[in-house]
């Protein structure tokens, strides 16, 4: 169903789109307009981003739009303006149509540290924090150290590109262990969800090992066996012979690599949590991504933003005069 | 994305099956069934019974100020339709729904039609966020109260779409005014959320009012002397933003007929006026939510009523000051509801702010908490006292000023 709704809003990204562009009356684009944007932000919630999907409509839709509608308005004489593209225009702007379909395409298909965030909150919601990797930067994390608050009991969930037993997982898994090193957390549990192969509608959990100190390297602490059977089985929610799960110490740190959605659903049921909130978003826009690496495309964006809106005003103003 | 939906539809499909399992239906069905199907259904369901909701509560609270109204000025209001007239505004919903349609013809038919949607779709889409009992699923949502912020800020552009797209000129006049009022006001409402968002450290509306229960000192109102001129502040802004009477510029019926619905008739006007009225319940209910305690009960230890019925209660509470001031107050200008939001409403909102930091970061730090009752009840005294020394020590000593004589016919 969501596959529906997403094509749904690709066509209306796209028809609408098309509106501001070959449509003669500015109302008519500024309205499009809205309905593009609107569909961006139905993009952003389909990529799990809510909160830039609220961004999206607070800043674009609901203040950006209603201020150029307004000026729209206020200047009335540009209302009944027929807009025309005369056919010089064309050249330039297939060039910068160009480039920046380049720019977009280079980010969307090769390899982009957006999927790399991991994200942590504590059981009641109070407070989120969440570390980053990147696949440049390796070692340099957005810290957990730094979060003013400690996750208890948490569900850290890893997207990567590469799921599974790649290098590229376990790379993060360390990553990841190091930041919550760095913030005080001492026992982590790595639990790994894949399909059951004789049943595919469960998933199999597996507990793999813990981390129990940063220092030495990563080292992977030993673990006994009943151990790992009473957090296996924490994580399952079932009592094993001589270990009723409210015994188990809970985990301090879940870490739940190459889960599907399903199987994020179904642990956080089983460990009675409260649902995870995407920080991938928050942080992405918070502060390092967006201001570190992508500072010069995000400033080349927003220069080009900016001759654009000049453009569109003087364009406009020589309509009015002819 | 984890919702608490999925997971109650997951906790859902496990009772299903245990429930199977217990009374031996037979047969495995609920687990078979897809999760995201469950949740689709789910969802429908959630949808239809708010839906159900927002048409009931218009139909209300338009009685509720034809009653109200009439009393004000000593009339008696319907009284034909059914006992007491209570069926009037259904008997109104039908008339409304039969009358002729009119597009005019110099209108953008296409703009037009669709302008009472995007109305009508905004104001009822922020239903989603409110928190009306306790809940995990209703009202639960981690960006709770930004989503309304966001949404919220669409019905401007409805009432653009219709103003314009009506070719009239008071239409036109109606949108401008509606446009620069409500994107001023969102400013200090937002403020006004903003020391919410500072006190409790969240956006989740659910997670807010579970902050407030245990009692009428529990509310945010009430917690320090900033969030009550808050709580004012907002409820200003929230009739401000709900154009109704005195900033009910966009559609005043003196001077401009009806504002940016004066081409609209039939159905398509209904739709604005049952905007118009969820709007109402929405923005109250938010406001009960922030600085009212929600679904939680004013009275410490009494738990006896459900929480929807304090929400509900609450809401009408709010809903009947708003008619109150708007059967009693005049319109304001143009330029006085202007300079009421920027020069009153947001510097006040910026004091404020910077009020709620020093009472939250002193409870922070610890201070205040050896004594009976917090800090940001002490302030109640201090705040006052710091007011009242300020004034003092700046008047003592000038003289009053005089006002300037004005002359006339210059």
């Amino acid at each position: 169903m969501s596959l529906v709704l997403f094509y749904g809003f690709v066509g209306l990204a796209l028809t609408s789109a098309l509106i501001v562009v070959t449509t003669r009356n500015i109302v008519h684009a500024a309205f499009a307009l809205m309905v593009t944007l609107f569909s961006v932000a139905a993009f952003y919630v389909f990529l799990d981003a809510d909160f830039l999907a609220v961004i999206q409509l607070l800043v674009y839709v609901g203040g950006i739009l209603v201020l150029v509608l307004f000026g729209v308005m206020m200047t009335s004489g540009s209302l009944l303006v027929k807009l025309r593209a005369p056919v010089r225009q064309l050249a330039p702007a297939a060039a910068i149509g160009v480039v920046l379909l380049g720019l977009l395409l280079h980010v969307s298909i090769g390899e982009s540290p957006w999927d790399q965030f991991v994200l942590v909150e504590n059981p009641d919601g109070s407070a989120a924090a969440a570390i980053q990797g990147s696949a440049s930067e390796r070692p340099s994390l957005a810290s957990l150290a730094t979060a003013s608050v400690r996750p208890r009991l948490s569900i850290a969930y890893a997207s990567t590109r590469a799921q599974g037993e790649g290098p590229a997982d376990r790379l993060l898994e360390q990553e990841v262990a190091t930041a919550l090193i760095g913030a005080g957390i001492q026992r982590m549990y790595v639990v790994q969800s894949r399909p059951d192969t004789l049943n595919p509608t469960r998933h199999v959990v597996l507990v793999e090992k813990r981390v129990t100190s940063l220092v030495d390297d990563h080292a992977e602490a030993d673990i006994s066996d009943e151990e790992l059977a009473s957090v296996r089985e924490a994580v399952a929610g079932r009592p094993v012979d001589g270990f009723a799960p409210a015994e188990v110490s809970r985990p301090e740190m879940l870490l739940v690599t190459g889960a599907d959605e399903k199987a994020r659903v179904a642990l956080i049921g089983d460990l009675g949590l409260r649902e995870v909130t995407d920080v991938r978003t928050v942080v992405g826009l918070g502060d390092s991504v967006m201001l570190g690496e992508f500072l010069l495309p995000f400033e080349v964006v927003g220069a080009l933003l900016l001759v654009a809106l000049i453009g569109a005003a003087v364009v406009s103003r020589k309509e009015l005069e002819a | 994305m984890t919702h608490p939906i999925e997971a109650f539809a997951a906790r859902l499909r496990t009772t299903l099956a245990q429930t199977t399992e217990t009374l031996e239906l037979g047969g495995r069905w609920p687990e078979a069934i897809p999760l995201e199907g469950l949740i689709a259904i789910m969802l429908v369901l959630l949808a239809a019974v708010s839906v159900a909701l927002i048409a009931v509560v218009p139909i209300v609270l338009v009685l509720m100020e034809r009653k109200i109204s009439a009393y004000f000025q000593d009339r008696l209001g319907p009284t034909r339709v059914g006992p007491w007239g209570v069926l009037v505004t259904l008997a109104d919903g039908i008339k409304l729904l039969f009358k002729e349609d009119l597009i005019p013809p110099q209108a953008d038919k296409m703009l037009f039609r669709l302008a009472p949607y995007v109305v009508f779709g905004s104001s009822f889409a922020v239903v989603a966020v409110l928190p009306p009992f306790r809940s995990t699923v209703i009202g639960n949502l981690q960006l709770g109260l930004f989503i309304y912020l966001a949404v919220s800020s669409l019905v401007v552009l409805g009432i653009i779409m219709a103003g314009w797209s009506s070719n009239s000129k008071y239409s036109l006049f109606g949108a401008l005014r509606g446009a620069a009022q409500m994107v001023s006001y969102e400013i200090p409402l937002g403020l006004a959320a903003l020391m919410i968002v500072m006190t409790a450290g969240t956006l989740n509306m659910q997670h807010l009012v579970m902050d407030q229960v245990g009692g009428i000192h529990r509310w945010y109102m009430f917690r320090n002397p900033f969030l009550f001129i808050g709580a004012g502040i907002y409820f200003i802004s929230s009739i401000a933003e709900v154009n109704r009477t005195p900033f009910d510029l966009p559609e005043a019926e003196s001077e401009i007929v009806a504002g940016f619905h004066t081409e609209y008739s039939g159905l398509r006007f209904a739709y604005f006026f049952l905007a118009e009225y969820a709007n109402v319940f929405v923005v109250s209910g938010i406001c009960v939510a922030l600085f009212m305690g929600g679904w939680s009960s004013p009275i410490p230890g009494f738990q006896a009523l459900p929480g929807i019925v304090w929400f509900v209660g609450k809401v009408l509470v709010l809903v009947f000051v708003m008619m109150w001031i708007r059967w009693t107050v005049p319109r304001v200008r143009v330029d006085q509801l202007m300079a009421v939001c920027w020069k009153y409403l947001l510097p006040i909102s910026f004091v404020n702010i910077v009020g709620t930091g020093v009472v939250v970061l002193l409870e922070r730090e610890g201070w205040g908490a050896e004594l009976p009752i917090g800090i940001g009840h002490m302030m109640w005294i201090a705040v006052p006292v710091v007011l009242l020394v300020l004034g003092l020590l700046a008047f003592s000593g000038t003289a009053p000023v005089r006002p300037r004589p004005t002359t006339v016919g210059r």
